[in-house]
This record gives C-alpha cells, sequence and structure tokens, in this order.
C-alpha cells in the first residue's frame, strides 16, 4: 500500500511549541514544567500560523478544492458552540475548498489522520490539513498524495468495540492492529504507542494485547490521556531515530505503530514509517 | 492531478418525521421502550426500517453518525440503540454545523475504501432553533442489488446562482430527507447545502444521479 507523506507538523503543548523539545523533554518528565495552557482558539490559531505557508503551497499545487480540513476534537467538555466556532474559524483562516469537518471524541486526533488517509485513498482529496485540540494541547499535520518527506502514514484502521472506561476490548485492538501491520507485509516494527499506564488502568491490557499480536516489540507511552500530541511525536521519532521515552531506546527498524482507543469503544491504529 | 471522482451505490435507505406518527417500536421490549428517548426512538426506527429492508441481511459496520446537537451523543450510548446496532457498539461521529450532511456521506464515502458497507445515520429530537424531531439512516455499498442510483462524493461549488439551496435557517438535517425520499422513488435529485462559513456564495452539491 503506498504512503501519504506528512510533509509538514507542528505542536502546541504545555512543555513547549517545538516537537524536537517536548521530545527531549519525554526522557525527565519529571522534571519539566508545564506552562500555562492557553486560551483553545489562541492555540488553533498558532497552529494554523505555523503551517500557513504549507497550507498556501499545497493549495496552490493540488488546487483549492482538492485541500480538505478533518479536525480530531477531544475536548472533555465540547460544546455546540465551541465546536462551530473552532469550524468557522478554521473554514475563515484556510480557505480550502474541500471538505472541513470534525471528528469527536477522546481518540479523534487519531481517528482525523485515518479520516484523512481515508480521504486520500478515495480520491477526494489530494491533501489534508489533520487539526488536532484537546483543553491543553494542539497538532498541526500536513498530509499529501506526494511530497518529499521523511515521515510517511502507510496505512490506518478504525474499528468499533466493547471498551469502557474501565475495561479494554482486546478482540478490536487485535483487529486495528492486525490491519494496519498487514498492509505493509507484517514487516517488523521499531516501536508501538500506548496509552500511559500512570494514568490508565487500561493501558497494561493494551500493552499485552498488542504483544499477542505484534511479539515483544518495545512500547512506548506519552504522558497524558490525551492523544493530541502522539502522531506528531510519532513522527519526531522517527525522524531522530529514537523511541519516545525515559529509556529512549534506538529503532532497530524505522516503522512506529500508533494505537489509540476511547471509552465509546472506538479504536484506531496508523502506521508510520520512514521513507525509503 | 485529480483521480477520478467515485460514487457509491446505496442498499437502503429510511426516514421519520412527525408526519409518519410515532416512531415505530416493535423492535423495543416494553422496558427498552419505556426508557428509550425520544432520539433514541426515531433512530431506532429508521435503522429498524433498514433491518427489515428485503435486500438487508444484517446492519453494517462500521457505523457513521452525524452530530448536530451534542446531547445527542448520550444517545448513541443509549443501550436500545446498540442493542439493535449489535454488534457495533458506538458509531463513528461527525460534526461540521450546518454542512454535517454533507460532510458525514463523505466520511462514510471514504469508509467504503476498508469495508463493503456502512451505515450512516442522521436524527435530532425537537430543540431550538430547530422545533423538528427527525432522523435518517442510509447503508451506502459498494455494490447493491438495487442499482438504481448512484450517491457521488458531495462537492463545494462556488457559484452565485445555487437555488435552491439549503439556507441557513432551514433545519441542517432537512436535505437527508430529501435524498431518502429521492432514494425511495428512485428519483435523480441534486441537492445543495449552502456553506456561509467559507463563502456566501458556496454550497455543498450532493448529486443522486441514474446509473449510466
Amino acid at each position: 500500500m503506498a504512503g501519504f507523506p506528512l510533509t509538514a507538523w507542528a505542536l502546541r503543548h504545555p512543555w513547549g511549541d517545538d516537537p524536537d523539545v517536548v521530545f527531549d523533554r519525554l526522557r525527565e518528565p519529571s522534571s519539566v514544567v508545564a506552562s500555562e495552557p492557553r486560551p483553545e482558539f489562541d492555540r488553533l490559531g498558532e497552529l494554523l500560523d505555523a503551517l500557513d505557508s504549507d497550507r498556501r503551497r499545497a493549495c496552490s499545487r493540488w488546487g483549492s478544492s482538492r485541500v480538505a480540513v478533518v479536525l480530531g476534537m477531544a475536548q472533555a467538555q465540547p460544546t455546540r458552540e465551541r465546536l462551530a466556532a473552532v469550524q468557522s474559524m478554521t473554514a475563515e483562516r484556510t480557505a480550502v475548498g474541500g471538505a472541513i469537518y470534525q471528528r469527536l471524541g477522546t481518540e479523534a486526533p487519531i481517528a482525523a489522520m485515518a479520516s484523512a488517509q481515508r480521504l486520500l485513498r478515495a480520491s477526494m482529496a489530494d491533501a489534508v490539513l489533520v487539526i488536532g485540540l484537546d483543553d491543553e494541547r494542539g497538532s498541526i499535520i500536513l498530509l499529501e498524495r506526494h511530497g518529499d518527506a521523511f515521515v510517511e502514514l502507510c496505512a490506518s484502521a478504525e474499528a468499533t468495540g466493547t471498551t469502557t472506561q474501565t475495561a479494554l476490548d482486546e478482540s478490536a485492538v487485535a483487529q486495528v492492529v492486525t490491519s494496519v501491520w498487514s498492509a505493509v507485509g507484517r514487516m517488523p516494527l521499531g516501536a508501538v504507542h500506548t496509552g500511559d499506564p500512570d494514568l490508565d488502568p487500561r493501558a497494561d491490557t493494551e500493552r499485552r494485547a498488542l504483544r499477542d499480536v505484534l511479539g515483544p516489540v518495545h512500547c512506548c507511552s506519552i504522558p497524558g490521556t490525551s492523544r493530541v500530541a502522539d502522531v506528531v511525536l510519532a513522527a519526531t521519532s522517527l525522524v531522530r531515530g529514537f523511541a519516545p521515552g525515559p529509556d529512549a531506546p534506538e529503532f532497530e527498524h524505522e516503522r512506529f505503530l500508533v494505537h489509540g482507543f476511547s471509552s465509546t469503544g472506538q479504536h484506531v491504529a496508523l502506521l508510520l514509517r520512514t521513507r525509503a | 492531478m485529480s483521480s477520478p471522482t467515485r460514487w457509491c451505490r446505496i442498499a437502503a435507505a429510511a426516514s421519520w418525521t412527525a408526519d409518519v406518527g410515532p416512531p415505530r417500536t416493535e423492535l423495543l421490549s416494553r422496558a427498552e421502550r419505556s426508557a428509550a428517548s425520544f432520539s433514541a426512538r426515531i433512530l431506532a426506527h429508521v435503522i429498524g426500517e433498514l433491518s427489515s429492508h428485503p435486500d438487508i441481511t444484517s446492519l453494517p459496520r462500521p457505523w457513521v453518525h452525524g452530530v448536530t446537537d451534542l446531547a445527542d451523543t448520550q444517545t448513541l450510548r443509549d443501550p436500545v440503540l446498540l442493542r439493535i446496532i449489535d454488534p457495533s457498539p458506538g458509531p463513528l461521529r461527525v460534526h461540521a454545523g450546518r454542512t454535517v450532511v454533507p460532510m458525514t456521506l463523505l466520511e462514510g464515502m471514504a469508509l467504503l475504501e476498508d469495508h463493503d458497507a456502512v451505515l450512516v445515520t442522521f436524527g435530532q429530537d425537537a430543540i431550538a432553533p430547530h422545533h423538528e424531531a427527525l432522523a435518517a439512516a442510509l447503508i451506502l455499498t459498494r455494490e447493491s442489488p438495487n442499482p438504481a442510483l448512484v450517491l457521488h462524493p458531495p462537492v463545494l461549488r462556488r457559484t452565485s446562482s445555487h437555488l435552491g439551496a439549503t439556507g441557513a435557517k432551514e433545519h441542517p438535517l432537512s436535505v437527508s430527507l430529501r435524498i431518502v425520499r429521492a432514494i425511495n422513488v428512485g428519483q435523480p435529485t441534486i441537492e445543495t447545502v449552502a456553506c456561509r462559513d467559507v463563502d456566501h456564495q458556496a454550497h455543498w452539491r450532493i448529486e443522486l444521479g441514474a446509473v449510466d
């Protein structure tokens, strides 16, 4: 399966706005002093500014009508007014002529990447801006049909299961992970991104379910329950050649699987890899 | 640069408005009838209509729901609905304001890249500013035994002459009712949804066309 390059990305995080800085601080998270989260619309505006030139280039290259925006909204308590304001601000600032819509839920920032990949595969867009937002963090990624980039998204899968706030549906984990892993021929993985075991009691079950499918692969997590920063930091780790986290082992294989889930039963998996 | 646009078929479609009468509850037990919210009952009605369609042996996964009111997201966890939809325990939720219908259809059609069929639903109880309860459901497929009509991916058109475009005051789900009615009478149609967030001259165009 052909991959789609991640041609640009940016992050807004209480630990810093540079993905490399946040990545480095993951090695010693206990020493990090987090800044006060900025208002949601400030973060959204900064993210759109950060990729403004890339968006303009994509619109020029593909045509505005072939550029879409998918937002993954993971706020704890979204309101209709907030979602409408985010939608309106994004539409005005990006001025793309393609689809603009929001995926909702804890897993939405990762699921939005899966939606974007499907839009590209179905030829409904040639470039997609994927924006993730929660109450503290924000991320933006430009995914294109072709382009110069070191990292590409080569597979995605979503499934619904019986996962709740207290229990994880291991069969749903196996379903999405097997799907993305098989899409590229079950190649060895450098690492798998999971939930934070310090914050989520389901994370241990998640790791066990992943290793049941994948074998003894290195599992890592990023502190915090939100999935907003996961994809950007996974891409950063492929560029850097190390898994994120305090132990930070060097990659033996340059492929990174990201798994996310929500208490409403949604599971999503992405497979990122460095381009040959 | 662009690849040819794809289209999909519709295996079945159903809708509910107050004109239909009380939502049918044959699928529900007495206890479920008394416990279900009205939003859940009207969604159960349209999903039940699809289930009883002669060409439908089982409801497909995944399930995509166009969200207009966040209170309805709780409805989507209603055990009554989950039992009817079983084994799919919850939908992918798409929110897009007044363009929720074309955007949800787009997400559903893109999901056909990975699945043979997708359930797409819309539904909302009567709440301000739209004092009209309604629900609609469609099963999108790659193939269908009754391929009279095909649904083209919604596209944004910039033109000043979009007569008939859904106005800002119209219920954002009304266009889904018109599409379902056209499907069920086998009549091609082109529906439009104004997109004033981007441009006062733009609208989303949803084409239900005849098979060549």
